[in-house]
């Protein structure tokens, strides 16, 4: 069975995976790339813990809670998602949906993988364009927790994949749920259309290629489509609508700032492997594999580097991965050394940091929810959290309290002034999550007294009525 | 009061300057003039300026008036000081707007009975809300409205929208959007009523600190009120609305018609769903008829909640 599909027009010039097109050898390759998945995924696992990496996570955990695909429609797919995965395992719904990201998040890696092996034809180019991506601290942070941005990415990846193997129908259908998990993915269509309508020896028969691209379209818009035609009003102005989605207003030089910061902040030296792997591309002459990239590069950060708290550009990174495979060249034996030792060294420095900020960050989490289960069990009244900061906290912390979000007992300062008349009225444990440790209005300091009691190894101050405190 | 002040002339006091102080001290708030009260006088008086002015002027006279002098003076500077009163027309003018005014409460308060009387003979819920949406804006004045229903309360109260206003002041399908409500404010709402209050009225803040905004609202937000459709202290949606074609600010008159049209309607919702819910459809029946050959007569939600439907 070739590996290299006669449809397959860009990688036509290259020789067939194997020399022979040996099925055995061709298992072998995707074993091994298996294999490489499954150690990222293993070092991975003993950060899966029923955390919440923000405030969506939390509001999403909710809706997998409760079946609810009628709202935020415009993540249905990451709903649904998590809805299966719920479905089929037991247990805690946050715990799961982190196994559902590392699962997911896991497959885009081997797709990640198979994009570089039909590329290089190389296992060791495919096994360094996975350790690339599993050095990306936003990739493996979205892995352990989560959160759209890996499914999305991953979902990306799978369809890249798919379409470099000519798998058109498969591709096209996973890109449509890949829109449907969020729409941020139609911002790397170009990947979809420039490489596979510009290769050399295919001008001349642009006319199949178009067929096809229309084809890939049709499907994906047949998907997206019909679902969101469903959901067509909560989509388009749902409060997470695409007309009512957070955003900022277009500045481009803003828009430029946080991509690079992206770059600089996740990918760092992996830039140089990167740009080496761009710059081989080139010279093979796979131009419209780099420019199709360049240009979703280009899209994201024109339009999505509006939407705040999203990295928009994570994708771009998991279909430029492959091209690093590009540099482990069959000819040069010595470059599968040299190149490979050196991207080893860059990879394995990046990633150590990475696995060094991902494990501050789950023990952080893992603390900050020990706390605030402890407080949760602790009180034989009801719980309210004061002093809580913003849309992340407030969402986290009643997750973690009272299994479930927009409970209103997790407020801010001024909230508490609000709504001071109504915790005056009946008895409830206030547990201030920051300081000032003081009553926020004066009917509070009149009922309740604080205390300071040790939880979880912290200590917080609590305002308990002054019947209950002694 | 020609005479008290004749009395205080002979006083020597110059009554040109007492009365210009007097006037000027006079207690709008509790109708007492405070320049002629003396330290034995038990109603308590704002020390203002002018009062302690008065006081001097009058220490420095001497201690000489009679209590039944001094009784005849606060008298007569009390009609002195007394606001001027309202000339007939005037007086006439004030009655009549308070007649308008009571008229176009009690005509703002038939129309709305009638309304709902209306609405109870339509069969559509659709409908039913919609024109309630229309209602409330043509003939209440509530500029930007519509109405949300409670689709479920656990484990999240979720609220379901059903018509209403767009940005240029005509109905929209709002049936797709749904928005997941506070448990506490929900409980806030059940109990308004009980504490003597008709509707909740919030500032908005900007989409930059407040992510957990409502997709009914506009980008350029300003107040919104919820008024809540509470029958039998169950809160069946809520009513939103705002200003903001027209910036201006919340009318207290026009949100308590709206929430007592609010109240006429969530009863009406109320027996809607009662209806709803007791009915069984024809398949379940069928169903139902095949699997247990009983009769279901209390529909599913009996069931749910442990009836003998299903038992």
């Amino acid at each position: 069975m070739p590996i290299v599909s006669r449809r397959d027009a860009l990688l036509r010039h290259l020789r067939p995976f194997a020399r022979g097109s040996a099925r055995a050898g061709v298992a072998r390759a995707y074993l091994l790339g298996l294999v490489a998945l499954g150690v990222v995924v293993i070092s991975l696992i003993p950060s899966i813990q029923p955390l919440l990496q923000n405030g969506d996570s939390a509001v999403y955990n909710d809706q997998v809670d409760a079946r609810q695909l009628g709202i935020r429609t415009t993540h249905i797919g990451y709903i649904a998602l998590g809805m299966a995965f719920r479905a089929l395992l037991p247990g805690n719904t946050d715990l799961i949906m982190n196994v559902m990201s590392l699962v997911v998040g896991g497959f885009g890696l081997f797709a990640v993988y198979c994009s570089a092996l039909k590329l290089s034809e190389s296992i060791l180019g495919g096994v360094l364009a996975v350790a690339i991506v599993a050095a990306i601290p936003a990739y493996l942070r979205g892995m352990a927790l989560s959160e759209v941005d890996v499914p999305l990415a991953a979902l990306i990846a799978i369809a890249f994949a798919l379409r470099l193997h000519a798998r058109l129908v498969l591709s096209a259908l996973v890109f449509g749920y890949a829109m449907l998990v969020s729409p941020l993915a139609a911002l790397a269509l170009p990947a979809f259309v420039i490489p596979f309508s510009t290769a050399r020896d295919q001008r001349l028969r642009l006319r199949g290629e178009a067929r096809r691209i229309l084809i890939f379209g049709a499907l994906s818009l047949l998907l997206y489509g019909s679902v969101v035609l469903l959901n067509w009003q909560d989509y388009v102005f749902g409060g997470r609508g695409i007309l009512h989605a957070p955003r900022k207003a277009f500045d481009l030089a803003t828009h430029v700032q946080r991509s690079l910061t992206f770059f600089r902040g996740e990918c760092g030296l992996l830039l140089l492997p990167l740009g080496f792997g761009a710059a081989f591309a080139l010279w093979r002459g796979l131009y419209g594999l780099v420019f199709g990239t360049l240009a979703v590069l280009a899209l994201s950060l024109l339009l999505g580097e509006r939407f705040i708290d999203v990295p928009v550009q994570l994708p771009t990174v998991l279909l430029a991965a492959p091209w690093v495979s590009l540099i482990v060249i069959p000819r040069w034996p010595w470059s599968r050394w040299v190149f490979g030792i050196a991207v080893s060294v860059i990879v394995v420095h990046w990633r150590a940091s990475a696995m060094t900020a991902l494990r501050q960050e789950i023990a952080r989490l893992a603390d900050e929810r020990a706390t605030y289960r402890a407080v949760a069990d602790s009180s034989t009244l009801p719980v309210v959290l004061a002093n809580v900061n913003g849309f992340e906290e407030t969402n986290r912390l009643e997750r973690i309290v009272f299994g479930r979000t927009h409970t209103g007992r997790a407020l801010s300062r001024n909230e508490m002034r609000r709504r001071c008349a109504r915790f005056a009225r009946e008895d409830f444990a206030i547990w201030f999550v920051r300081p000032p440790l003081t009553p926020p209005c004066a009917p509070l300091g009149e009922r309740y007294a604080l205390s300071r009691r040790r939880v979880g190894g912290r200590v917080l101050g609590v305002l308990l009525p002054r019947s209950a405190a002694h | 009061m020609s005479g008290d002040t004749e009395t205080l002339h002979e006083m020597g006091v110059s009554t040109r300057r007492m009365s210009g102080n007097l006037a000027s001290v006079y207690d709008w708030r509790t109708g007492f003039s405070s320049a002629g009260a003396d330290s034995s006088s038990s109603r308590p008086t704002a020390p203002t300026r002018a009062t302690a002015a008065v006081g001097h002027s009058w220490r420095t006279t001497g201690d000489v008036l009679t209590p039944k002098i001094r009784a005849r003076v606060r008298r007569g500077l009390s009609k002195m000081a007394a606001p001027p009163s309202k000339p007939p027309s005037a007086e006439l003018e004030s009655k009549h707007s308070n007649t308008d005014s009571v008229s176009a409460l009690v005509s703002d308060l038939a129309a709305i009975i009638a309304e709902t009387d209306r609405l109870a003979q339509i069969e559509d819920s659709d409908r039913l809300t919609r024109e309630a949406v229309e209602f409330a804006r043509n003939s209440l004045g509530i500029e930007r409205v519509c109405i949300y229903l409670v689709e479920s309360s656990e484990p999240q109260v979720v609220l379901r929208g059903t018509w209403g206003t767009s940005n240029s002041g005509l109905t929209t399908d709002e049936r797709g959007l749904a928005h997941t409500y506070s448990r506490e404010d929900f409980e806030f709402l059940r109990g308004l009523h009980a504490r003597g209050e008709l509707w909740d009225h919030c500032l908005l803040e900007s989409r930059d600190n407040d992510r957990r905004c409502l997709p009914w609202t506009r980008e350029d937000r300003g107040w919104l009120a919820t008024t809540p459709l509470v029958s039998g202290r169950e809160v069946l949606g809520v009513f939103y609305n705002d200003t903001a074609i027209s910036r201006a600010a919340l009318d207290p008159t026009k949100q308590a018609k709206l929430a007592t049209f609010g109240s006429l309607l969530a009863g009406l919702t109320r027996d809607r769903l009662g209806q709803q819910r007791g009915a069984v459809p024809k398949t379940s029946r069928f169903i139902h008829k095949v699997l247990y050959a009983g009769r279901p007569d209390s529909g599913p939600e009996r069931a749910r909640r442990g009836g003998d439907w299903l038992s």
